[in-house]
């Protein structure tokens, strides 16, 4: 069909690199919400690409073409469908469909298991301690939700350690950094070039989290210990490794989340931000992201100004 | 305040009095706001108290909300397989993970590191 519907199925691939490199170095408030934003763009874009390339697939078949009024011979004529193209991109569509709906079931289901968790628990108890050997520390979305802890991660804290943690697992609940994570996870699922994000927008929530437990507590580098001391038990206890998650040779979460405590707090005012390379790279990524809205929006009307130009 | 009181007498190894909780709390608090959170959360049932002296001294109670940690539990284990809706305060290092966070924190004042 037309040169622009194939523009939102490519953008994710030029857009995500860009956001990630932005994402690190941004004030991790804005680099969740960047993220969020364009992986719903591009995601939204791409399905949509797609969609009118199954549009263009089902036109030329008589019954669709009979219901529409239109003449297939016509549509083929101007040039409107290459057949392998479209076809494959009606599976793609319907493959990753069928995944979107089944992630997006999964991780509602698991949010109504939490909520229902939190509701269990006792009334006015915020803090929910688990006698356990393994130092887990968790925030339990629900209304209100709950800081779920054990025993073993309180003993390993000194006292303004376990109070930059508690600052840490309040805030997201607060911010509801799960929503973030679910709706990047089903988006990654609608097109499997978003996937590098399920990994960013998890950091970046967390370094969110860190970042309001370092004002609350108001000295970074207890927030950095707390952090460090958690992953250092969970891997003296061997608790935390979990099959299947291949270990990077680069830097992992714990250590660049820990540097960046111990670094001054990155900038959260617009001006500076966007004075700098990193600012102007967002805007980079916004524009990249807002490309594909309007490509996919110019693929709609051609197509459908194909349709009509071939309806008798 | 309630959520930073409750983690400092589970920390502890011994039950506390309001005075041993308000010198181990981070943040500063009157001694009487300790007592008044101690006296809530012991009407709660969530603390246990016994005569120590002229003080009460706490401690959790032993399997405070019984049913409900326990189905915290089994969601745990079963959210330790599928990272899900819960975010982990940390996650898994790498053996040079753990190499630069002891180099890191080793240049930090504070207490020893495990």
């Amino acid at each position: 069909m037309i040169f622009a519907v194939y523009l939102p199925l490519m953008m994710p691939a030029l857009a995500v690199p860009v956001v990630r490199w932005v994402a690190a170095r941004l004030h991790p408030t804005w680099a969740s919400w960047l993220v969020l934003v364009s992986a719903v763009i591009l995601g939204v874009c791409s399905t949509a690409a797609l969609g009118l390339l199954m549009l263009a697939a089902l036109s030329v078949m008589r019954l669709f073409a009979r219901l529409g009024h239109w003449s297939p011979a016509e549509v083929r004529h101007l040039d409107a469908v290459h057949l392998p193209v479209d076809v494959s991109a009606s599976v793609l569509l319907l493959v990753f469909g069928v995944m979107t709906i089944s992630a997006g079931v999964r991780r509602i289901r698991a949010i109504v298991e939490a909520y229902r968790m939190a509701s269990e628990c006792p009334d006015g108890t915020e803090l929910m301690v688990l006698r356990d050997d393994r130092p887990l520390a968790h925030a339990l979305p629900g209304r209100p939700g709950r800081i779920v802890v054990s025993t073993t991660m309180l003993a390993s804290l000194a006292p303004a350690e376990r109070r930059a943690l508690l600052a840490h697992e309040r805030a997201h609940l607060a911010e509801a950094h799960h929503l973030f994570v679910a709706v990047i996870d089903v988006l990654a699922a609608a097109n499997p070039l978003l996937r590098p994000l399920t990994g960013v927008i998890r950091y970046t929530t967390e370094r969110w989290a860190d970042e309001v437990a370092a004002s609350h507590v108001g000295d970074r580098s207890v927030v950095a210990r707390a952090v460090g001391k958690a992953a250092l038990v969970a891997k003296s206890l061997g608790t935390a490794t979990l099959p299947g998650i291949a270990m990077a040779a680069t830097a992992g979460p714990v250590p660049r989340r820990v540097a960046a405590l111990l670094t001054p707090a990155p900038t959260n005012r617009i001006t500076p931000m966007l004075m700098s390379l990193t600012g102007l790279c967002a805007i980079v990524a916004f524009a990249m992201t807002t490309g594909s809205i309007v490509s996919s929006l110019d693929a709609a009307t051609d197509l459908h100004r194909i349709l009509e130009l071939a309806q008798h | 305040m309630e959520a930073e009181v409750l983690a400092t007498l589970w920390a502890a190894e011994s039950a506390l009095t309001a005075g041993d909780v308000q010198e181990r709390l981070a943040s500063p608090l009157a001694y009487s706001t300790v007592v008044t959170i101690l006296s809530r959360l012991h009407a709660k049932g969530t603390l246990e108290r016994e005569q120590q002296g002229r003080a009460y001294a706490y401690r959790p109670v032993a399997d405070e909300p019984g049913l409900a940690a326990r189905r915290m539990r089994q969601v745990l284990d079963a959210e330790a397989n599928r990272q899900q809706v819960l975010a982990r305060f940390v996650s898994d290092l790498s053996h040079e993970d753990e190499r630069m966070l002891r180099r890191l924190l080793a240049d930090q004042p504070g207490d020893e590191i495990g």
